[in-house]
């Protein structure tokens, strides 16, 4: 299946292409949300759409630190307008087979895949949306 | 399931919907009143939903539905019958096909259903006093001539000889046998049901589940030579020729008998069966019929009689393939179709040149019988009823069908089915084109004078088409309130009973129309309010003598609409809420001061009641109170722009008021900036803005008090409350007064931007899982500003 492969600083992860809706540079500043957990990044403005933007490194646990940020890839979840900010996209890849993640289950991650030699993390987009979803929900 | 399939998934879900819901209500008015236009009612969407399934091929559905069919006819015949128990049972039904068109939707199993229809199956038979097979057996004869008929004997009754001679037993009403219990389609009907329960019986009998279309093709064979064959001489001179009927060549009584079968198939929503099966049942029930039905013949020959028959739907009647298809049931009640024009597929679509519709029947019944079935057929008028002995000459030469279909198909597509996910779509997008349009002129501000004017008056003409398609999208997206009152009557029934409580519920104005996503918010609210006034509002039978008012209470909602307000009143006729138990409530749990709790008048002491936790039912039963959920109906009210008010007396009743825009798309907003952040606050909920410094504020409890008018209001940061960062501040400063729940706050902000007319953008997941957060809008400058909740926000 061919997936949209991109960093978070380092580490290269992928997306299913239909799950993708697009990639887009990121506005200047951001619409902070009130009272937001602190992976939100903020809502940007998108042709008129508002969508909400997920710092990737925050959702999925990674360390903390500041994500120099290029790229906010875009899922098609219907009517939800959810993005991801990320450091930077490489392109479009196949990825075939995905083996079990180390470390902690997160309802994210599907797997873990080869590509040219190196790892990547393949991402589950319905995952992605429920654990933005609990990111609100465990904040209140 | 295939794509193709697929396709119509979509619309049987939401017909079969719409069609199971009207049976509910149906039967919940009928449980009110009796009357055989409801239980027609019923029968026809039973029988709808029956069609509709099996086309489908979702037989469990439609076994079901066939089954309901069953109880209504046995209703129809003695509406006496029809007591609580029945309605329960029916209700249930419905309840069950409706969870298995979402299970079909969701596609997931269907849940079983065979313990209720067990239980249909005995009420009927309890009812009719007969076991449900009789007849049946010359029909599987028909459907399958190896035999293996006993199997399968516990499906419904069908009677041959009805429908072969028209003077065979069965009188219309057919009390004795149940014969009609699919009323005109008749044969057709029973036919399915026959072929399904025989699915039922033994799954893999007839083969039905995996190709249900021949098995019906079958069936609709079988009845048609049940129609034509035997009585061969009594019908050949009368089949019109070839040239009055404008009709095919090749043997008239195979034409009229194709036809039929074709108006029979159709009639099941099926496609027309091939000839071949035709000529399958011809022989098939040839051999098979006459075992079944001697006696009948001769009978059929002796009295029935051939007549012609000429009607019209009048012209302003809205459903004319509803009322064409009851003449057409109550007419093969009586005896046998032999020629219909137009024919039963246009009817049942309501293709119906100029409403004139003709017939030749064959029955026993007369002249008399014939218009004494059409009389209780609301918007037709009978025009002719003639005996046609030899030759017929058509009383109208039908109009040729490419000629009279123009106008009626113009009428048909006068309306369409539109997925509101579109019409939500529409208003996103227009509402995004207004931003836009607010952008460009934005920009054409900054542009150097000479270039400007052409500009701005394309921005101009832009604007002016964009709020005219605005305008045309709102209106698309109004929806009558009737979408959701019409759930009430059977939730009034269902609380009501489990609390022995009797109520009439009288809902008048629900054809006034509102905005879908205001329509879609308050369905939650409504009954809410109404379970609140049947359960807390209305006494006992006994309290209710005691107080001197009659054992029922009663009910009201009425909709109204007042310039550009819908209003909603839901009043009952109870015991009333008493304002110094409230405050009482209010002030024990904190909520209130006692001084101030004095200070309310009683119209505000009873918007108490919308405080969490406050409640004056727990002295009056023992079933949580008014306190609950009602702050939840008071903030959907708000959210949506409109108001909640509450007016009671003590013994009297409650009467709530939701005072409702017809649309929220648009509100009128205050922006105020905290940090580097904007927010946008209701206007309606502004009460004033004033400024002062706040370092030199009194304070009580570490909150500032704000002196306003004569009273200190306390005082919160906005900052602190959104949690968005903004420098100290020293000196004067800002603060905008607002309503909240508990009386008036101050807000302090860092400035005052404006006021500005914006489009609502209600927040999509995950952003509607904050509290305190009505909606957001997008400004001229693009920038996204979410709109405040602000007693959500002190609250939460």
């Amino acid at each position: 299946m061919r997936h949209v492969i991109f960093r978070v600083e380092k580490e290269r992860y992928g997306l299913p292409l239909s799950a993708v809706r697009e990639v887009v540079v990121p506005p200047e500043r951001f619409t902070r949300v009130p009272r937001a957990p602190p992976a939100i990044t903020g809502v940007m403005n998108l042709r008129g759409r508002v969508v909400t933007v997920v710092e990737l490194r925050q959702l999925l646990s990674l360390p903390e630190g500041p994500t120099p940020s290029a790229r906010v890839v875009l899922l098609d979840r219907g009517r939800r307008d959810l993005g991801l900010l990320v450091t930077d996209v490489d392109g479009i890849e196949a990825v075939e087979r995905v083996s079990a993640a180390p470390g902690k289950l997160t309802p994210a991650v599907r797997g873990v895949a080869r590509l040219g030699g190196l790892g990547v993390t393949v991402l589950d987009p319905e995952g992605l949306d429920a654990a933005v979803v609990a990111l609100f929900t465990h904040s209140k | 399931m295939t794509m193709d399939m697929s396709r119509y998934l979509g619309l049987f879900i939401s017909e079969a919907t719409d069609h199971l819901e009207a049976l509910g209500r149906d039967l919940v008015q009928l449980e009110r009143e009796s009357s055989a236009g409801v239980v027609d009612s019923m029968f026809r969407h039973a029988h709808s939903v029956k069609g509709m399934a099996s086309s489908m091929g979702f037989e469990s559905i439609a076994i079901l539905a066939h089954r309901v069919e069953d109880l209504v006819d046995a209703v129809r015949q003695d509406r006496g019958r029809l007591d609580r128990d029945v309605v329960d049972l029916l209700l249930t039904a419905a309840d069950t096909m409706l969870a298995q068109v979402r299970a079909v939707a969701e596609n997931t199993p269907p849940e079983d259903a065979s313990a209720l229809l067990t239980q249909l199956g005995n009420r009927v038979t309890a009812m009719t006093g007969q076991a449900l097979a009789a007849t049946r057996v010359a029909r599987v004869t028909a459907l399958k001539p190896a035999g293996g008929s006993s199997e399968d004997s516990d499906g419904s009754v069908v009677s041959v000889p009805a429908r072969t001679g028209g003077a065979a037993p069965p009188a219309p009403p057919a009390p004795s046998t149940g014969t009609d219990s699919s009323g005109g389609v008749g044969g057709a009907t029973t036919q399915v049901g026959g072929a399904k329960t025989s699915v039922e019986g033994s799954p893999e009998a007839s083969g039905a589940s995996s190709a249900p279309r021949s098995v019906v093709g079958m069936a609709g064979a079988s009845v048609v030579v049940a129609g034509l064959d035997l009585p061969p001489d009594l019908l050949a001179p009368v089949v019109p020729s070839p040239d009055t009927a404008g009709s095919t060549a090749g043997a008239p009584g195979v034409d009229a008998a194709s036809s039929a079968v074709a108006a029979v198939a159709a009639a099941m929503g099926l496609v027309a069966p091939a000839t071949t099966d035709l000529g399958d049942g011809l022989k098939a029930s040839a051999g098979a019929l006459p075992v079944a039905t001697p006696p009948a013949v001769p009978d059929a020959r002796v009295a029935s009689q051939r007549w012609a028959v000429r009607l019209r739907i009048a012209p302003t009647c809205q459903v004319p393939g509803v009322r064409a298809f009851l003449v057409h049931k109550r007419l093969t009640n009586l005896g046998s179709l032999v020629d219909l024009r137009p024919a039963l597929e246009e009817l049942k679509a309501g293709r119906i040149p100029d409403g004139y519709i003709q017939l030749e029947l064959e029955t026993a019944a007369g002249d008399a019988g014939i218009h004494a079935s059409l009389k209780n057929v609301a918007e037709v008028e009978v025009i002719s009823v003639k005996p046609a002995v030899a030759a017929p000459a058509p009383v109208v030469t039908p109009l040729p069908t490419a000629e009279g279909n123009r106008p009626a198909n113009d009428s048909s597509s006068r309306t369409v089915r539109v997925r509101t996910e579109l019409l939500d779509y529409f208003l996103d997008t227009v509402g995004e084109l207004m931003l836009a349009t607010a952008r460009l002129r934005e920009v054409s501000k900054v542009l150097p004078e000479n270039t400007r004017p052409a500009l701005e008056e394309g921005v101009y003409r832009l604007h002016t088409l964009v709020k005219d398609l605005h305008d045309k999208v709102m209106t698309a997206r109004m929806t009558p309130l009737s979408l959701i009152t019409d759930r009430l009557p059977r939730a009034a029934r269902d609380i009501a009973r489990r609390k022995e409580r009797e109520v009439d519920l009288v809902i008048t104005g629900a054809e006034i129309e509102l905005d879908r996503a205001i329509l879609d918010e308050l369905a939650d609210p409504l009954m809410h309010l109404l379970r609140n006034c049947i359960d807390h509002g209305l006494e006992s039978p006994e309290e209710r003598i005691a107080a001197k008012k009659g054992p029922r209470g009663r009910v009201l909602v009425a909709v109204k609409r007042a310039r550009d307000r819908v209003i909603i009143e839901l009043e009952d006729d109870g015991r009333g809420m008493d304002p110094a138990k409230l405050k009482t409530s209010a002030v024990a749990k904190g909520l209130l001061s006692v001084e101030n709790a004095a200070r309310l008048t009683d119209r505000e002491a009873f918007l108490l009641s919308c405080l969490p936790g406050v409640s004056t039912a727990k002295d009056i039963t023992d079933i949580s109170g008014r306190g609950v959920g009602m702050d939840a109906v008071k903030r959907v009210v708000e959210n949506v722009g409109g108001t909640l008010e509450i007016d009671s007396e003590k013994g009297r009743g409650t009467r709530f008021t939701l005072r409702l825009p017809l649309t929220v798309a648009v509100v009128h907003l205050l922006l105020v900036e905290v940090g580097e952040e904007v927010f946008g606050l209701p206007i309606a909920k502004v009460v004033g803005a004033t400024e002062a410094d706040g370092d030199l504020l009194s304070r009580s409890r570490e909150t500032a008090l704000l002196p306003h008018g004569n009273s200190l209001l306390p005082v919160h940061s906005l900052d602190t409350l959104l949690g968005v960062p903004a420098p100290a501040r020293q000196g004067a400063r800002p603060f905008v007064v607002m309503d909240a729940d508990s009386g008036r706050v101050a807000l302090a902000v860092d400035r005052l931007l404006g006021q500005e007319e914006v489009v609502l953008k209600p927040l999509s997941r995950p952003l509607d899982l904050l509290p305190g957060l009505s909606g957001i809008t997008i400004l001229g400058s693009g920038r996204p500003v979410f709109i405040l909740d602000v007693p959500r926000l002190l609250s939460a």
